[in-house]
C-alpha cells in the first residue's frame, strides 16, 4: 500500500517536472517503460495507463512547448517510421490476428516514441539525463536481483527482482541483458556525468551499480548473459589502453566468478558445448530451422506472434507446437519477413555508423572528448544488445529501440556542433564546454549563417 | 527489505536527475561553437530589424538572466 502511494507520488512528481520542462515527460515515459511502475505498485498506478498519459504528455508539450533546434529526419528515424508502418501492414495477413493486435498495442507505440526520442533530446544535458534515467530505472530491478544473487545465490527462473513472472524484466534473458548492456554507461556517467555530483561517493555509486548488476546477470543463470558478459569484457580490452593490466582484471574478475558461482551454475553453463543435446538449445535451432523455412515460403512474414503456428520436430520424434523465437533477428523474420528484417539490421549499422562519425569528429576536440566516450559506450552497448538479442526476442524491447535513438541524438548533437563550426577558420581554438562548464551557443540560441532552428522560435 | 532499497535508490536518483537536468538545461547553452563564431566583431554584424525594431541578437538573449533564456519558454513565441 505504502509503495503503490510512493510511486504514484514519483509519477507525480514526474508529470509536474514535464510541466516546468516538456523533456521531462520522455524520461518519465523512459522510467514508466522500463522500471514499471503498474507491475510493481499494488493499486493506482497498476489501473491508469501511466504511459500513455506520459506519451501523450510528451508529444503535446514538444509540439506546444517545445520545439527548438529540431533534428534532421535522419536515416534512423525515417527506418524506425518504416518499421512502424511495415509492422502495421503485415497485420492484414497475421497468421494469428488477435495475439498480434495485442502485440501491435504496444510494439507500435515504443517504435513510434523511439523515432520521436531525438526530436526532444537535444543537449547534452537531456542526453545524459535520457541515459542515466535509462540506468536508474533499470537498476530498480536489477538492485534487488543482484544483491539478493549476491547474499543467497540467484537460480535458473527465480524470482528475485521487482517484477515476477516470465515477462518484462522479470524474464532472466531481458534481465540479464538489461544488466550487462547498462554497464558501459554507468562506467561513461562516473567519468563524464555533469549531473551527478562530482564525487568519491558517486564514483563508488556507480562501480558498485555496475558490480551489482554484473551480479544480477550471473543470477540469472542465463547463457545469453554469459555471453553479453564476454561481449563487455572483450570490449573494454579492445578499448583499452592498458590491455594487460585489463586482461589481468579481467582474470582476477572470472576467478572471483568461477568461485562465487555454484556448480549449478557451471552445469547450467556448461549446456552451452552441448547445444545439439540440450532440450532448449536444441528447440532454438528447429524453431530457427522452421523460421526460416517459414520466411522463404511467406518472404513478407506472419504478422506479430506467428511462432505460435510452428511444428518443432525433434530427432527423436517429439513433436510440439508454438515454440518462441529466442532471437529477435529471427523474431524480426518470421513475424515481419525480409522486409522487416532489412529495416532492422539497417537501423543496427545505421546507429553503429552515426556513434563512428560522432567519434571521429570529436576524438580531437578537448571540449567534445565526453561525445567521443559516450559514443564508445553506446557503440558496446548496442554491440551487447544485439549479440545477446540473438539469443532472446526482444525486437521491440524498449532498450534496443531507446538504444537506437539516443545514438541518433548523440550523432545529431555532435553533427551540429560540427555545422556550427564548419564556417570556422580551421585551427581556431573552441571555447567553453569544459567539463560541466559553458558554450558558447546559448539554449536555443540562433547565429546568423549557421544552423537555422527550424521550429517557431 | 532489499526490494525496498530497490525502489527507493532506483526512483531517488530518477528523481533527482530529472531536476537537475531542469536546473542545467535552463542555465547551460545547449551546443559549443568555436571561439571565432562565439566572439564576432560585433561591428560586422547587421542589426536585424523587424517591424521597427531591433532584433536582439542571440549573444544578447543570451546574457539574459537563465529565466528569461529557456529554450521551451521562448519555442512558445
Amino acid at each position: 500500500m505504502i509503495r503503490s502511494i510512493y510511486l504514484l507520488l514519483v509519477y507525480l512528481s514526474l508529470v509536474g517536472l514535464g510541466c516546468v520542462a516538456p523533456f521531462v515527460f520522455t524520461l518519465g515515459y523512459i522510467w514508466v517503460d522500463l522500471f514499471s511502475p503498474q507491475s510493481v505498485a499494488y493499486i493506482i498506478l497498476s489501473q491508469i495507463p501511466c504511459a500513455l498519459i506520459m506519451g501523450v504528455a510528451a508529444f503535446g508539450s514538444y509540439i506546444t512547448m517545445d520545439r527548438r533546434w529540431p533534428p534532421r529526419l535522419t536515416a534512423s528515424c525515417i527506418l524506425m517510421l518504416m518499421l512502424a508502418f511495415w509492422c502495421t501492414v503485415t497485420l492484414l495477413w497475421a497468421e494469428v490476428p488477435d495475439a498480434a493486435w495485442a502485440k501491435w498495442n504496444w510494439a507500435f507505440k515504443t517504435v513510434l516514441f523511439s523515432a520521436f526520442i531525438p526530436f526532444v533530446i537535444r543537449s547534452r544535458v537531456q542526453i545524459e539525463a535520457f541515459l542515466l534515467v535509462y540506468v536508474f530505472s533499470l537498476a530498480g530491478n536489477l538492485l534487488p536481483f543482484g544483491l539478493k544473487t549476491m547474499i543467497s545465490g540467484g537460480g535458473y527462473g527465480r524470482d528475485l527482482g521487482l517484477v515476477a513472472g516470465n515477462s518484462g524484466l522479470g524474464e532472466g534473458g531481458l534481465l540479464a541483458t538489461a544488466a550487462v548492456s547498462m554497464v558501459p554507461i554507468a562506467l561513461y556517467a562516473m567519468n563524464h556525468s555533469i549531473l551527478l555530483p562530482k564525487t568519491q561517493l558517486t564514483k563508488l555509486m556507480l562501480i558498485g551499480l555496475s558490480v551489482v548488476a554484473l551480479f544480477a546477470t550471473i543470477g540469472t543463470y542465463e547463457r545469453t548473459g554469459l555471453v553479453g558478459i564476454l561481449v563487455l569484457g572483450v570490449g573494454y580490452f579492445i578499448k583499452s589502453k592498458r590491455k594487460i593490466l585489463t586482461a589481468c582484471v579481467g582474470a582476477v574478475a572470472l576467478l572471483g566468478l568461477i568461485y562465487h558461482t555454484s556448480s549449478a551454475w557451471d552445469q547450467r553453463m556448461d549446456t552451452i558445448k552441448s547445444y545439439d543435446q540440450e532440450t532448449s538449445a536444441l528447440t532454438r535451432l528447429l524453431v530457427w530451422q522452421w523460421t526460416f523455412n517459414y520466411s522463404m515460403s511467406h518472404p513478407l512474414g506472419g504478422g506479430f506472434e506467428n511462432y505460435r503456428i510452428d511444428r518443432i520436430e525433434y530427432p527423436d520424434g517429439a513433436v510440439v507446437f508454438g515454440r518462441a523465437f529466442h532471437s529477435l533477428y529471427f523474431e524480426m523474420l518470421g513475424e515481419q519477413g525480409w522486409v522487416g528484417l532489412t529495416i532492422y539490421l539497417s537501423l543496427i549499422a545505421v546507429s553503429a555508423l552515426q556513434l563512428r562519425r560522432a567519434k571521429r569528429y570529436a576524438k580531437d576536440i578537448p571540449e567534445l572528448a565526453w561525445c567521443a566516450d559516450l559514443a564508445d559506450s553506446l557503440l558496446l552497448m548496442l554491440a551487447i544488445l544485439m549479440i545477446c538479442g540473438a539469443f532472446i526476442a526482444v525486437s521491440y524491447r524498449g532498450m534496443n529501440l531507446y538504444t537506437f535513438a539516443v545514438c541518433t541524438c548523440l550523432g545529431e548533437y555532435v553533427r551540429r556542433v560540427q555545422q556550427a563550426g564548419r564556417s570556422t577558420a580551421p585551427g581556431l581554438p573552441w571555447r567553453g564546454q569544459a567539463a560541466g562548464g559553458i558554450a558558447a551557443l546559448p539554449a536555443g540560441g540562433r547565429r546568423p549563417g549557421a544552423l537555422s532552428p527550424s521550429g517557431r522560435g | 527489505m532489499l526490494d525496498l532499497f530497490g525502489v527507493l535508490f532506483s526512483t531517488a536518483f530518477v528523481i533527482f536527475v530529472a531536476f537537475r537536468a531542469i536546473t542545467l538545461d535552463r542555465t547551460m547553452p545547449w551546443f559549443p561553437v568555436p571561439s571565432a563564431q562565439a566572439e564576432p566583431d560585433a561591428a560586422q554584424q547587421p542589426q536585424p530589424v523587424r517591424g521597427g525594431r531591433i532584433v536582439p541578437s542571440w549573444r544578447e538573449r543570451a546574457r539574459q538572466p537563465p529565466h528569461q533564456s529557456t529554450p521551451w519558454r521562448r519555442g512558445r513565441r
